[in-house]
């Protein structure tokens, strides 16, 4: 089709602009003179004018055929919020504190099978008396800072230093909710 | 409703963006062959990676081509999957090319692409079907401005015969 414009003709470089409509206004000139009187110059471009809107119209077609209706654009995108909501849930779950009450069930979980219930259930016992709570009636917020203080002292004295550590790894650790 | 979104990506501009692009998301992964439903599902992915992470986006004049990034590496994604169960290796992006629609009637856009080079063919789709600007197409494959316009005028060249063979044909 354009062997020859590289030559004789309008060069590829000023085709491609003047297509783009980025020429300066004198190469423009230039190029509609050339076009006027050129009758294979102006034969090429009805061709890319041709293809372009060919192109454009079959696109179009293409775009309609594998289109989606905007019934099933608005069912998916409430979808997609939905999954939105759940991964927001799933991070504020993430982030919730536990309360003190799930706090001792958990050290209690992780005690029990290592040490037994009965005296695990005996120091906690005696670690609430310690901040003037009952761990049969709840210990308040603002009290698990000293109750595990208290906990990590007496699992050392019990068990021996490695407990202490342990427990002491452990509430530290354990997000539990403090008082405001 | 790319500018609100940009704005304020919030659930109410996350929801006009989605209809505004999802119909485009879905016709692109068809064009690549995949059913409606595998369609309609990444097409979703793409737009809640959107969503997450749009604080990345540098320059909000290039969010387009940013969006098409992410959907063509979907799409590779899930190539790969699929060719990983199929214990097939070898993907290269040449695939991307490979428009695989069914249709009643001919669609000539996709006839004409045949005659093309996978590439040629990527850059032909953006620039007609998806409206891309050059520079946002070169922004999308990253590829000068330039190398692109040059790309486009060459596979008009390539085509310009085969489009007027067919619009004789067409009465």
């Amino acid at each position: 089709v354009t062997d020859h414009i590289m030559t004789d003709h309008i060069a590829q470089a000023l085709w491609i602009g003047y297509l783009e409509d980025a020429l300066d206004p004198g190469e423009r000139t230039g190029v509609d003179r050339h076009l006027s009187l050129c009758p294979e110059c102006s034969r090429l471009l009805a061709d890319f004018e041709d293809c372009e809107a060919a192109l454009a119209s079959e696109a179009a077609v293409l775009r309609r055929e594998l289109g989606m209706s905007e019934e099933s654009a608005v069912f998916l995108a409430g979808e997609a919020l939905s999954v939105l909501h759940r991964q927001a849930a799933v991070a504020a779950a993430a982030l919730r504190r536990f309360t003190v009450y799930e706090g001792v069930r958990i050290l209690q979980s992780v005690l029990d099978p290592i040490y037994g219930p009965a005296i695990v259930e005996r120091v906690f016992r005696m670690a609430a008396i310690t901040c003037s709570a009952s761990v049969a009636d709840g210990l308040e917020a603002h009290q698990w800072p000293e109750f595990a203080a208290t906990l990590d002292l007496a699992a050392s004295e019990i068990w021996g230093g490695a407990a202490g550590r342990a427990v002491r790894r452990l509430t530290a650790h354990l997000p539990v909710e403090r008082a405001t | 409703v790319i500018g609100r979104f940009l704005d304020r990506p919030a659930e109410q501009s996350f929801y006009d963006l989605f209809v505004a692009l999802s119909p485009k998301l879905v016709a692109y992964f068809r064009r690549h062959g995949r059913p409606l439903d595998q369609a309609e599902e990444l097409a979703q992915d793409v737009l809640l990676r959107v969503y997450r992470q749009v604080g990345t986006l540098r320059d909000r004049a290039l969010f387009r081509p940013w969006v098409y990034r992410i959907a063509r590496n979907a799409f590779l994604e899930s190539l790969r999957v699929a060719r990983r169960d199929l214990k097939l290796v070898g993907l290269d992006d040449a695939e991307i090319g490979a428009a695989c629609v069914s249709s009643d009637s001919p669609l000539l856009f996709l006839e004409w692409m045949k005659w093309l080079s996978p590439e040629e063919r990527e850059i032909m789709t953006l620039r007609y079907v998806d409206g891309f600007e050059c520079a946002e197409i070169g922004a999308a494959l990253e590829l000068p401005t330039g190398t692109v316009q040059w790309k486009i005028f060459n596979a008009k060249r390539k085509l310009a015969p085969r489009v007027a063979k067919d619009a004789r044909r067409t009465p």
